[in-house]
């Protein structure tokens, strides 16, 4: 089973630490504020995007059952 | 080492919480028991001076970890009590319950608690803000009455200021008395954001008084005034203490652990015989700075959460990571990478035509230290690369854990 992603953007501080985890999955807009680029980010690249998840400093990212 | 049986983590916040994830992570199969004081898991702490305090969100989404999360720690929980006594030669923790807990590993992340006035009785609407519930009760204060709308806040730091700016924003009439002279911030975070930070509410008619003590704080029930060692008299509907926060550890008092600046660790994060610390708790020698440190901010939880699970799972990684906070002032948002170097330089290094946004670089000795982003978050990523390009290689970290 793939693991599908969501985020909150009214969440987010900005921080990129996301960008730096997985920056395959995940972009800033210009004003620094989380772009999800792949809900479900397959299987190549999910341990980066939960690693993503985990750095996060503001809990902007979660998995959706 | 003998394989880990048992992990004890004392604090559900998110120090605890991450380091608790983090284990999981680097495989640790292990019994994991997670003891917290608060009823509940601890929400996250950021949002409590902005949002739940705004009243933007309601609480749950100030949640640290989703419940699927939670649920993935595969944890003991003991929430709702407090740790009171640690043992470290019988590698036990005894709770204020009574029950006792041993461990192979335990990590305190008890992070602190609020600071308050030596000898102030409590009064009705005086605060302090550290938990939720703080952040609920102090709202509660300050919408009570259309006529009870001046609030007095105690100290002009980041907590103090975040919540004069909120406070303003829901319509009170806020006034931040601060003891040490010069203008508020400009010791963590040079001149220019200092005084811009000042000019933003100074702009919103929020009145700052520096260098002015507090005397004592007066009602009768309720409070009533701010008294100032000056011998001005502030009358108050609503009083909030922010002077600062205390590390949580008495209970690890006569244990046996040096806690003269927090948790005293080594490079490790390891404060001994077992024992790591965490979070706002943890004080050891950053191993590029060269300098004991203990950070008070919410990235250093979390980030130093995987340094210390990778540690107790056998590693030997020091902890030198690039420190990083956030503050926010009405529509104004503050980064600090780095560090601030007072006696250093401070150099404007790009800023927009209209002024709304700039990025300053700190050095110390001609090497770059640290920079401060004034509402410019796209530029943290090249200047997070730059001040890694510019660490020196590390004077001795071969030293090996005993």
């Amino acid at each position: 089973m793939t693991v599908k992603f969501e985020v909150d953007h009214d969440k987010c501080i900005a921080s990129g630490a996301c960008v730096l985890a997985a920056p395959e999955v995940f972009d800033q807009d210009e004003d620094g504020i989380v772009v999800l680029l792949r809900e479900e980010p397959g299987p190549d690249l999910e341990s980066s995007a939960l690693d993503a998840m985990r750095a996060c400093p503001a809990a902007v990212i979660q998995t959706v059952d | 080492m003998p394989e880990l049986q048992s992990i004890v983590v004392v604090g559900a916040g998110a120090a605890g919480l991450h380091t608790a994830e983090a284990l999981r992570v680097a495989g640790f199969a292990g019994r994991l028991t997670i003891v917290g004081e608060e009823a509940d898991v601890a929400c996250d702490r950021p949002p409590l001076s902005k949002q739940v305090l705004a009243g933007e969100w309601t609480p749950d989404r100030a949640e640290l970890f989703s419940t699927s999360r939670l649920e993935q720690l595969n944890a003991d929980w003991r929430l709702g009590v407090r740790a009171a006594r640690l043992d470290l030669a019988g590698r036990t923790v005894e709770l204020a319950s009574g029950e006792h807990l041993s461990y192979g590993a335990l990590v305190v992340a008890t992070g602190m608690f609020a600071r308050t006035l030596p000898h102030q009785p409590p009064l009705r609407h005086l605060h302090t803000l550290r938990t939720l519930q703080d952040a609920l009760t102090l709202r509660t204060s300050l919408l009570r009455s259309r006529e009870a709308r001046r609030l007095v806040v105690i100290g002009a730091g980041f907590l103090g200021l975040e919540v004069a700016a909120t406070a303003r924003n829901l319509g009170c009439d806020v006034t931040v008395v601060e003891p040490q002279p010069g203008p508020p911030l400009a010791s963590r975070l040079g001149s220019l954001a200092a005084s811009r930070i000042l000019a933003a509410h100074e702009d919103r008619d929020v009145r700052i008084i520096t260098g002015q003590g507090v005397g004592r704080i007066v009602g009768d029930g309720d409070v009533q005034a701010v008294e100032l060692t000056s011998g001005a008299c502030l009358r108050a509907d609503t009083v909030l203490m922010a002077i600062g926060a205390v590390p949580a550890i008495s209970w690890l008092q006569g244990s046996g652990l040096d806690l003269s600046n927090g948790v005293v660790c080594d490079e490790f994060c390891h404060a001994g015989s077992g024992v790591w610390a965490v979070g706002d708790v943890a004080s050891w020698p950053h191993p590029v700075l060269g300098a004991r440190v203990r950070l008070e901010h919410r990235m250093n939880a979390s980030e130093q959460a995987r340094v210390v699970a990778a540690n107790i799972m056998g590693a030997a990684v020091p902890f030198a990571p690039i420190p990083f906070f956030w503050t926010d002032h009405y529509d104004d948002k503050v980064q600090v990478l780095g560090w601030f170097a007072p006696e250093g330089e401070a150099e404007v290094v790009e800023s927009s035509a209209d002024g709304r946004s700039f990025v300053q670089t700190f050095s110390a000795d001609g090497d770059l230290v640290g920079a401060l982003l004034w509402n410019a978050p796209r530029r943290l990523a090249t200047l997070r690369a730059r001040l890694t390009d510019a660490r020196r290689p590390m004077p001795d970290t071969s030293r090996t854990r005993s």
